[in-house]
C-alpha cells in the first residue's frame, strides 16, 4: 500500500483483512446524508476527526450545531477524496465543512500531500457551492523532533498559500503550541504523540468552535434574538 | 493538683488514656496528641499555635503553676502580640457555633426540599391547571438502542408508548417504571405513533414508508398500510377512529380507511417534506407543517387548502392545536382580546414558537427563548401553558397570558425530540436523542 498511490487520485481504502469495515462505515455516512437533511456542519478526515466525536467537547460544543462526523481512522487524502466524490457531500447543505487530513500520507512529499488536500477542497466546493470550507492545519507529531513534523509544517505552508483568494476557504491553525521549548510534545496533549487527549482537543479545536459559531450566526438572517 | 475535670478544654486535648503519672503533672507526648485527635495530624505551625493558645488560656484563668510547667515543656516564647488572647475559647466555641449554623442550614434545606418536591407552600390552593412538570424526573426509562423520536400517553391506562430510530416501539407503565412490551415489525426508524380514542389501537409510521396498526390487547400488528413514496413522518386518527391521516417526506398527506387499508384521499400542496399533520378537535380541519417553512390549513372533507402561514424562517418541525381552555389565556396574551380562534401553535428550526389565530390566519404571539430547534409542542390540558421540547436539551413551560417562559427544565443530555402531556393525569413524558424516555410529575 502507501507510497505508490497518488494523493490526489480518489482511491477506495482496500479491505485488506476481510471484514469490509471501511465500506460499511462509508455506506452509513452516505445514509446519514439522506436522513439528516438539517445538517449544518460536516467534519471529515482521519482519526483525529473521528475521535473528536467521543470527547465531551463534541457533546457540548459541536453536536448542538447539528454536526456530522465523517472521520475514519487511518485515512489518507486519496481515501477522503473518494468518499467525498461518492456520496458523502451529497443531499445535505451544510453551512461549513471542516477537513483535517494528510498526516497519514506516508511516502508522499509535502507538495503531493498539499495537492491531495486541495483536490478534496475542489470536490467539496463543486458539491457545496456556498459552504465555508475550513481546512485545519496538520498537527506536529512524535514525542521528539522528527522529519514528519517538518513535513507537516511544509504542507501547512503550501496549503496556506493555495487557499488565498479561494472563495470561502481558509486554513485554520489548530496548533496552540503543542511543541514545548525543549522540542518535546507532552503525552498530556497527545497520549500517543499523535492522537489528542480530551484536554488536547479542547485547546486545539476551540478556534474551530469559535469560527463555526460565527459562521452559523452570520447565516441566521432575520431571526429574533430577543431572549425572554 | 494541676489538672481537674472541670477544665474540659485542656483535659479534652490532653486526655490520652495514659495513666496520670503524678497528681501535679500530666505528661504529654506528641504521638499521644495525635492519637487523641483520632489520627488528625497537625502541621508544625498548627501545633505551635495550639500550644500558644493553651498557654494563653492557662494564663488568663490563673493556672500559673500549670502554665509554668507547660511553657517549660513545650518551650513557648513569650507572647507579646496578644494574638492568642482568647483564641482557645474562640476556637472551642467555634465548634458549637458551626454546629448551630449547620443545623440551621440543614433545616432550611429540608424546608426547601419539601417546597421543591410538593410545590410551593400554597400548593393546596393551587389548582391542577397550574401544575407543571418539575425536576427531578420520576423515571428514566432505558431500553431503546437509538434516538427516541416520539412519545405518547395511552388515553386510559397508566401506559405510554415510545418509538425510535432503532425501528422498535416500546410500551412502558409510567406508574411503576416497568417496560411492558417491545413491538417489532418496522424495518426502519419509527417516526411517530398515536393511540386511538379508546386506546385499543396504536398506529405507527416509519422511514420504511409504511403505517402499521397494532392491537393493544395482544400487541400484534394487525394491518400495514402502504402507499407513501418516502419516509412517513407523522400520523393521527380521524373520524372516530375509522380513518388515519398521515404526512410524508414525499410532500403529500394521505387519508386511509382503516377497515379496508386503502388510501382514500391525498392532499397535495406542500413543496417539501411534510413534518407533521394534526387534525383539530372535531377533525374538520387539518394543519400540516413542512420543510418549505410553511404551515397549511386544509378542509379535511374537500382537500381544499384554506390557508398558508408563512412567517417562520426555517423548517417548521411541529404543530399543536390549542384546547378550548387555552382560548382565554391566548387572547389575553395577544392583541385581539375577543377572538374565538381556533388557535394553533407551531415550533420551528428558527428557534421560535408561534401562536396562530386560524380564524384570521394570522400570527398573534411569538415565544422566543429556546437556543436551538424546537422539536415538540403540547398544550397543558388546563389551557394556561404551552410546553415545548428542543434541541437545546430543555423542556420549557410558557405562560400564554403573559407570553413568557415560566420554567426551563434541563430535561436530557442530548436533543429533546418529543414530549406529551397526559390528558387527565399530572404527568409529562419526554423522549430524546440520548435514547431515554423520561416521565415527569406535575405539581
Amino acid at each position: 500500500m502507501s507510497g505508490n498511490h497518488s494523493p490526489d487520485v480518489p482511491t477506495i481504502n482496500e479491505d485488506l483483512f476481510g471484514d469490509g469495515r471501511w465500506m460499511s462505515v462509508h455506506k452509513r455516512f452516505v445514509a446519514d446524508t439522506h436522513e439528516k437533511e438539517g445538517t449544518e456542519v460536516v467534519f471529515t478526515g482521519d482519526s483525529l476527526i473521528a475521535y473528536l466525536q467521543y470527547t465531551p467537547m463534541w457533546d457540548t460544543h459541536f453536536s448542538p450545531m447539528h454536526a456530522l462526523n465523517f472521520g475514519i481512522g487511518g485515512e489518507r487524502t486519496e481515501h477522503v477524496l473518494w468518499r467525498c466524490m461518492n456520496g458523502e457531500m451529497d443531499n445535505i447543505k451544510p453551512k461549513a465543512v471542516v477537513l483535517l487530513i494528510g498526516t497519514n500520507n506516508h511516502g508522499c512529499t509535502p507538495e503531493q500531500i498539499s495537492e491531495g488536500i486541495m483536490s478534496i477542497v475542489d470536490i467539496i466546493r463543486s458539491k457545496q457551492k456556498e459552504a465555508e470550507i475550513l481546512v485545519l492545519s496538520l498537527l506536529p507529531r512524535g514525542e521528539k523532533p522528527n522529519s514528519l513534523r517538518d513535513r507537516n509544517k511544509q504542507v501547512n505552508d503550501i496549503v496556506k498559500d493555495k487557499v488565498v483568494g479561494k472563495y470561502k476557504t481558509q486554513l485554520i491553525n489548530i496548533d496552540p503550541g503543542f511543541v514545548q521549548p525543549n522540542g518535546f510534545i507532552s503525552h498530556h496533549d497527545m497520549w500517543d504523540y499523535l492522537h489528542l487527549s480530551k484536554s488536547g482537543y479542547m485547546k486545539s479545536f476551540e478556534p474551530v468552535h469559535e469560527i463555526l459559531l460565527q459562521i452559523l450566526a452570520d447565516s441566521e438572517i432575520g431571526v429574533t434574538t430577543v431572549k425572554v | 493538683m494541676a489538672m481537674s475535670v472541670s477544665q474540659p478544654a485542656v483535659a479534652q486535648i490532653i486526655n490520652i488514656g495514659l495513666p496520670t503519672i503524678s497528681s501535679t503533672t500530666v505528661v504529654v507526648s506528641p504521638s499521644a496528641v495525635d492519637v487523641c485527635f483520632h489520627n488528625m495530624v497537625l502541621s508544625q505551625k498548627q501545633r505551635e499555635e495550639l500550644n500558644r493558645a493553651i498557654a494563653d488560656y492557662l494564663f488568663t484563668n490563673g493556672y500559673t503553676t500549670s502554665l509554668e510547667i507547660f511553657t517549660k515543656e513545650v518551650d513557648i516564647p513569650v507572647d507579646s502580640e496578644k494574638k492568642f488572647s482568647g483564641l482557645l475559647e474562640k476556637k472551642w466555641t467555634s465548634v458549637i457555633r458551626l454546629q448551630k449554623k449547620v443545623m440551621e442550614l440543614e433545616s432550611k434545606l429540608a424546608d426547601q426540599e419539601r417546597e421543591y418536591i410538593s410545590g410551593a407552600p400554597t400548593r393546596e390552593r393551587r389548582s391542577p391547571s397550574d401544575w407543571i412538570p418539575r425536576p427531578p424526573e420520576k423515571f428514566m426509562l432505558r431500553g431503546h438502542r437509538a434516538p427516541v423520536n416520539r412519545v405518547t400517553f395511552h388515553p386510559i391506562y397508566t401506559l405510554l408508548a415510545s418509538c425510535s430510530e432503532d425501528s422498535t416501539i416500546r410500551i412502558w407503565d409510567f406508574e411503576t417504571g416497568d417496560h411492558e412490551r417491545t413491538l417489532k415489525g418496522h424495518s426502519d426508524s419509527v417516526q411517530d405513533l398515536t393511540f386511538d380514542g379508546n386506546g385499543k389501537l396504536l398506529a405507527s409510521c416509519s422511514a420504511d414508508m409504511s403505517i402499521k396498526l397494532w392491537d393493544m390487547n395482544g400487541y400484534e400488528c394487525i394491518k400495514t398500510l402502504r402507499g407513501h413514496d418516502h419516509n412517513v413522518s407523522s400520523l393521527a386518527f380521524l373520524g372516530g377512529g375509522d380513518f388515519i391521516i398521515s404526512s410524508s417526506r414525499d410532500k403529500t398527506m394521505k387519508m386511509w380507511e382503516i377497515s379496508t387499508g386503502y388510501c382514500v384521499r391525498t392532499f397535495i400542496g406542500h413543496r417539501e417534506w411534510i413534518r407533521m399533520v394534526k387534525p383539530n378537535l372535531d377533525g374538520s380541519i387539518l394543519a400540516s407543517c413542512s420543510n418549505d417553512q410553511t404551515i397549511r390549513i386544509w378542509a379535511t372533507g374537500t382537500r381544499e387548502c384554506r390557508g398558508e402561514l408563512r412567517d417562520h424562517d426555517h423548517v417548521v418541525e411541529c404543530i399543536a392545536w390549542a384546547p378550548e381552555s387555552a382560548t382565554v389565556p391566548i387572547c389575553e396574551g395577544a392583541d385581539n382580546k375577543k377572538s374565538s380562534g381556533p388557535f394553533l401553535a407551531s415550533g420551528s428550526r428558527d428557534k421560535t414558537i408561534r401562536i396562530w389565530d386560524i380564524g384570521t390566519n394570522s400570527c398573534v404571539t411569538i415565544l422566543v427563548g429556546h437556543d436551538n430547534w424546537i422539536r415538540g409542542l403540547v398544550f397543558h390540558p388546563g389551557g394556561k401553558y404551552l410546553l415545548s421540547s428542543s434541541d437545546d436539551k430543555t423542556l420549557r413551560v410558557w405562560d400564554l397570558a403573559n407570553k413568557r417562559c415560566l420554567k426551563v427544565l434541563e430535561a436530557h443530555s442530548h436533543f429533546c425530540t418529543s414530549l406529551d402531556f397526559h390528558p387527565t393525569q399530572p404527568f409529562v413524558v419526554t423522549g430524546s436523542v440520548d435514547q431515554t424516555v423520561k416521565v415527569w410529575e406535575c405539581r
